[in-house]
């Protein structure tokens, strides 16, 4: 018998105006000054990968690269070294989106964390190569609390979606 | 893949060649805005601390300002005269000027949220007259160096950043060093000599050797010193709030540094150091340089060659003075008698400056009187020569 998963209701189309408002506050929430507090979620990262598992016509390695280089820009780094990562990570969730989106939002969470994972290591790599010093292993925490946050995110991002065409109480459905 | 190789050049060309900052100008208008909003939060929750901060302690920080204030008072009151006095006290010695600085009061935005570095944001920029490599400090001392002016913002690397170097000195004697910051709060002075003369607790200023900073500002403290096996081990702490600073001063200097020496010029061939007569040779190599200046100015060069020359002689004569400490009048005498002739043809206004204070000068020490007239004459020539080389390029 095949699994029944939860992402096959049917929803509404996602709307253009929201991908790109949910982006630009996922932009913001990054430029939070949280003071190096570790274990803070990369809000652009899991922002784009949603997107890029949910939407990939939309949200392609263009739009990874763009919001990569804004996020170098707000965090004073180099240039291209978030933008590495998103095109990275915007890649791997396209390529893993068929198989991802069979899982219910738990289960996806424990795809998405490799891929977090992932990006951060290549955002170290390139600052070790840079010369800077290893932040220490509490870095890598943001990935994890990240992956946690996912279901939470899923709801919020497709709550749009989920709305039905027209209202109707009476409806038995 | 071709995002992958783009990310990969923009990478190098950013931190090898800085090749980027322009770009990295242009969007920062873009993603200025958005920083305003998402430090809003983080303003607001320091500016309600502020406001529920207890009477008690805004109460007593006022006296203690109140306190301070009275204390520095009269020292600002003896500022001003105090730099007159140095200024003008300058002009006579003919020396430059001390460094000009100019600065620019700002306040620390946020901590840059990147992990592998110590970097924090102001909310001054370019447009408020920052430029990048202007000293950055508390009240305490400095605490970091403007590294990016974008137009509204100010990126300052800490001194505690990860090998990031400052210039300093041993307020104590003057040795100078370099600082480093070791990314984890801590600094250190490295590639001082075993043996060199610092010692815990010894103060560190800024050179401003770097022409980059402006000198005699407090960095530092020594806190430990061992040595290693050709270096001494020297840990310090800041004494600025490197961390935790909230109002900062944006400090450079008013005009850039000389440009340093063209190394052609500044090497002398080391067989005309050993000739007997140095101060010849200088003056040669003087002449030599100011082959490009004015006609006019040929007479008085000639003139100075052979004022060079006695004073090589004189030189001469100091140098057996010295062995022969007896000698030392008649040679201080005749070192003066020899000079005043020379400053006469020289420069009849400065002879009209320069000989009332030879006759108030007693001949107690003739060297002095005979090296010191010397520079007294040509005072003006050495700040001339600059310029005069400065027009030719």
């Amino acid at each position: 018998m095949q699994s029944t998963n939860l992402s096959d209701r049917i929803l509404r189309p996602a709307q253009p105006w929201f991908i790109d408002l949910s982006l630009i506050v996922a932009l913001i929430l990054s430029y939070v000054p949280v003071s190096r507090l570790s274990g803070w979620p990369d809000w652009m990262a899991l922002t784009l990968c949603f997107w890029s598992i949910r939407q990939p016509q939309y949200v392609g390695l263009d739009k990874a690269f763009l919001l990569g280089l804004l996020v170098d820009i707000g965090h004073g780094v180099a240039m291209g070294q978030y933008a590495l990562a998103y095109v990275l990570l915007s890649h791997m969730a396209h390529t893993f989106s068929r198989r991802i989106l069979w899982f219910q939002p738990r289960q996806q969470a424990l795809h998405i964390l490799p891929m977090l994972l992932i990006t951060q290591v290549v955002m170290t790599v390139v600052r070790l190569i840079a010369g800077d010093s290893f932040p220490g292993w509490t870095y890598f925490l943001a990935p994890i609390t990240g992956a946690l946050l996912w279901p939470a995110l899923s709801l919020l991002l497709l709550w749009p979606q989920y709305q039905p065409e027209d209202r109707d109480d009476n409806r038995p459905i | 893949m071709c995002y992958v190789v783009l990310c990969l050049v923009m990478l190098v060309a950013d931190l090898h060649y800085r090749y980027l900052e322009m770009v990295r100008h242009t969007l920062s208008v873009v993603t200025y805005p958005l920083q305003v909003i998402a430090a809003a939060p983080a303003d607001l929750a320091r500016s309600a601390s502020t406001y529920f901060g207890t009477l008690v302690s805004v109460q007593a920080e006022n006296a203690d300002l109140r306190r301070k204030e009275v204390q520095q008072a009269q020292q600002l009151l003896r500022f001003a005269q105090v730099e007159r006095e140095n200024q003008e006290l300058r002009d006579l010695l003919g020396m430059a000027q001390s460094v000009q600085s100019r600065s620019v009061a700002a306040e620390i935005l946020y901590d840059a949220p990147d992990p592998f570095s110590r970097k924090v944001i102001l909310n001054r920029g370019a447009s408020d007259g920052i430029e990048p490599g202007f000293a950055v400090l508390d009240a305490a001392g400095v605490i970091g160096q403007a590294t990016r002016a974008y137009p509204a913002q100010t990126e300052v690397t800490l001194l505690t950043d990860k090998d990031q170097a400052i210039a300093v000195k041993v307020a104590r004697n003057g040795l100078r060093g370099v600082l480093f910051g070791n990314g984890d709060g801590s600094l250190e002075l490295r590639f001082m000599p075993v043996g060199s003369d610092v010692e815990a607790g010894d103060e560190l200023i800024t050179s401003g050797l770097d022409g980059i900073f402006v000198p005699n500002l407090p960095v530092a403290q020594v806190t430990a010193v061992t040595p290693a096996d050709a270096f001494l081990r020297i840990q310090c702490e800041p004494l600025g709030h490197v961390e935790r600073a909230t109002q900062v001063l944006v400090l450079g200097r008013a005009e850039p540094a000389p440009p340093l020496p063209d190394p052609d010029s500044a090497i002398e061939p080391p067989l005309e150091q050993l000739v007997p007569r140095p101060i010849e040779t200088a003056a040669a190599s003087d002449s030599a340089r100011n082959k490009d200046a004015a006609k006019d100015k040929n007479k008085d060069k000639t003139k100075g060659k052979d004022s060079a020359k006695d004073k090589g002689k004189d030189k001469e004569k100091d140098k057996d003075s010295a062995t022969k400490k007896e000698a030392e009048a008649s040679a201080a005498s005749e070192g003066a008698q020899a000079a005043a002739p020379d400053a006469a043809q020289d420069k009849s206004k400065d002879k009209e400056k320069d000989k009332p204070k030879d006759k108030d000068k007693p001949k107690e020490k003739g060297k002095k009187a005979a090296d010191g007239k010397k520079p007294a004459a040509d005072a003006k020539k050495p700040a001339a020569k600059p310029d005069a080389d400065a027009a030719d390029r």
